[in-house]
């Protein structure tokens, strides 16, 4: 039997190894994103990567040792480095001596298909369309809470209490393996998380969107807990870039899309690859709600958020939102970032005051 | 109405520039080229820009500061995709948009969307949208797109023939070329990487004149012809989607695996902060082991590079070719 693994991506392991599980398939769940991990993917990858192709390949390292033999990665057609990260992928771990079978998943119909017949050995479409609908439902259940998560940490009346409800919820969620249980769960949970509503930490209200590259705002290993830090600090964060609405889009199951290019489109014309335009659009969108500030985040290097990095300052000018643009890669450090994210919101604090003294 | 149409002396400058003379030109506008990069353009590029650009959009800001107040229209295309299956880095898609955000008075943009991907003739089209914009004679225009494409058959068929983009250029405008070949010591060596690297004097440092006056017998991807480039890039499984890196790749794994003209060394030039290169170049240095009698060198170039440095290391890489050749 196949024994699958799969690159971590924020809490993506949840509904993959559901998925995988419901088709029969063994699930080695690489370990969770650690210093190790970094160590291996930095170790064996090239230098100038961007900082998810290292941190996968630490996945995988990782998985294989445990006895995955199967790797199951998302592919694409550029011009975001990503589409190309399996190939790469592949070549290094052939290079350091392991035997292993990639799938990539490439957005071609056809070629889907085959390499998901190859890994079912066949094409069950009842149990694909049980599992599918598990997963999926696990992914918006997921998402749900974990915008309301977003809010509640800067009004929670013990620290540390909402997130300890949202790990219990994650935990719980792993387990749950029918779609009705998800749903008794998410709304238990959110009534829970609901419940710890007290007053803001600042005394009012700071709202902070958070835009850029999706691995860096999915993987809070990665952007070292930014969102629970803006939380600490008493913001409140909405984003727009989740596993659901990235897996919506690529079916082409909304026309979010559209709205956002709409919004972009007096600072950039074109879709630039990966998140890039997003990064714009949103801001945007943002600044027009009445948002106090926008934190904009990428990995070092990355070419479609360089592109937005530039045309962001113009947004904030034109559209009157503060913003700051955080690259992160392996050096980056606990407290150069708290340091930063500190001043940003104690220089939006006192501009509300300003404001609203006027 | 003649208009001055600025045009960059960096990125696709080096790929395209006789046929955009001509194309203006013909349409009767005048064109401004700024100065080849030099240390000035290069500083003032860095302070631009945000602190992650790559080295050659660096240099590209500088080149456009150069031009800001002497001309009507600045040409900044915005490359998309050359052909089915390929695309550029996605720099090149926002660069109208990053030159508007960065410079705060900039003369209006010719900035047609290059997408080869639709239509018929794309090209064309193209050709009448800024013929269009510039309020040309239709047939005016018609005669200019053809003489264009003619120009750059011309450009693509005299750098086969051995010379750089920068020598054909001159050859097309002087009908000669100053050689600056040293005594030939029996070595070829190809200097790969993208054209508006390894093409800029300033920029690459002047890798290739530096290794002819060693006596090398330089050897770039632009003199291959490109379906030769396609077919060996063919070994890697996944098509490589951006289509420059694509001809770079191509043109290593030909000299590896394929050409019956030997090398006995490849550098690779990249610059600091290049994605696309920071993958390919590592599959072709992992394909690179399974030859062991040819050389490789990597050079990677910031704005602090210095000559000495590279000199010393060119130095050092040819005097163990000759030694190798010499075994």
């Amino acid at each position: 039997m196949k024994r699958v693994t799969f690159p971590h991506m924020g809490n993506l392991w949840i509904p993959a190894r559901a998925f995988f599980q419901e088709m029969g398939l063994e699930v080695v769940v690489p370990p969770k994103n650690s210093k190790k991990t970094l160590d291996l993917g930095i170790k064996y990858s090239p230098e100038f990567a961007c900082l998810p192709l290292k941190i996968n390949l630490g996945n995988f390292i990782e998985a294989l040792e445990r006895g995955a033999d199967t790797i199951v990665m998302g592919g694409g057609c550029g011009p975001c480095r990503f589409g190309y990260y399996g190939e790469v992928q592949q070549a290094i771990l052939k290079e350091l001596g392991y035997d292993v079978r990639m799938i990539v998943l490439e957005p071609d119909l056809i070629q889907g298909y085959r390499e998901l017949r190859d890994l079912f050995g066949g094409f069950p479409l009842k149990r694909l369309f049980n599992a599918g609908k598990l997963a999926w439902n696990k992914i918006l259940a997921m998402d749900k809470i974990h915008r309301l998560v977003l809010k509640r940490r800067a009004t929670e009346r013990m620290a540390g209490q909402v997130d300890k409800l949202y790990n219990a919820f994650l935990a719980k969620l792993d387990q749950t393996m029918s779609v009705d249980g998800i749903n008794r769960l998410k709304r238990e949970y959110r009534e829970l998380i609901d419940d710890t509503r007290g007053k803001f930490k600042r005394g009012m209200e700071i709202k902070i969107g958070l835009v850029g590259e999706i691995y860096l705002i999915i993987e809070p290993f990665v952007n070292l807990e930014i969102e629970k830090k803006l939380g600490q600090l008493g913001a409140t964060v909405e984003k727009e870039v989740y596993i659901s609405n990235w897996l919506s889009h690529f079916l082409h199951l909304d026309n979010e899309m559209e709205t956002i290019t709409k919004a972009a489109e007096p600072y950039l014309r074109s879709f630039v690859g990966g998140h890039g335009i997003d990064s714009v659009g949103n801001a945007v969108r943002y600044a027009r709600r009445g948002f106090d500030g926008v934190i904009h985040i990428g990995p070092f290097t990355c070419m479609p958020e360089i592109v937005a990095q530039t045309i962001l300052p113009e947004v904030s000018q034109r559209e009157g939102i503060p913003f700051i643009s955080l690259f992160f890669d392996e050096h980056s450090g606990d407290a150069g970032l708290i340091t930063r994210l500190e001043a940003f919101i104690d220089l939006i604090g006192r501009r509300k005051k300003i404001v609203n003294y006027k | 109405m003649s208009y001055k149409i600025g045009i960059p002396r960096a990125l696709m400058f080096h790929y395209y520039y006789p046929s955009w003379e001509v194309f203006f030109q013909e349409m009767g506008m005048e064109v401004v080229l700024s100065p080849e990069t030099n240390k000035r353009i290069l500083d003032e590029g860095v302070k631009r820009a945000v602190d992650d650009l790559c080295l050659p959009f660096k240099v590209y800001y500088g080149h456009v500061l150069e031009l800001l107040d002497r001309v009507n229209y600045l040409f900044v295309p915005r490359l998309i995709s050359l052909g089915k299956g390929n695309a550029v880095c996605p720099k090149f898609m926002g660069l109208p948009d990053m030159v508007r955000a960065t410079f705060k008075q900039v003369p209006p943009l010719i900035e047609p969307v290059v997408d080869l991907r639709k239509g018929l003739f794309p090209l064309r089209r193209i050709a009448h949208q800024i013929g269009e914009k510039l309020k040309v004679n239709y047939w005016r225009v018609e005669k200019a797109y053809w003489k264009a494409l003619k120009k750059q058959r011309e450009f693509a068929e005299i750098q086969q023939r051995g010379f750089t983009p920068a020598e054909a250029m001159r050859i097309l405008k002087n009908g000669s070329v100053e050689s600056q070949a040293g005594r030939d010591n029996g070595l070829r060596v190809a200097v790969l990487g993208h054209s508006y690297i390894t093409n800029d004097k300033y920029l690459s440092m002047d890798i290739v004149g530096h290794l002819r006056k060693m006596g090398v017998k330089v050897v770039t991807l632009e003199m291959f012809r490109p379906g030769l480039l396609e077919k060996a890039a063919e070994r890697q499984p996944k098509k490589l989607f951006w289509i420059y890196n694509r001809e770079v790749m191509g043109a290593a794994y030909h000299l590896l695996f394929e050409s019956k003209e030997r090398v006995q060394g490849i550098i690779q030039v990249t610059a600091f902060g290049c994605g696309p290169d920071s993958l390919v170049n590592e599959l072709v240095s992992i394909n690179s082991k399974k030859h062991q009698d040819i050389s490789f060198l990597n050079i990677n170039i910031d704005e602090h590079s210095g000559q000495a440095g590279l000199i010393t290391r060119l130095e050092a890489f040819i005097d163990l070719l000759e030694r190798r050749k010499m075994a």
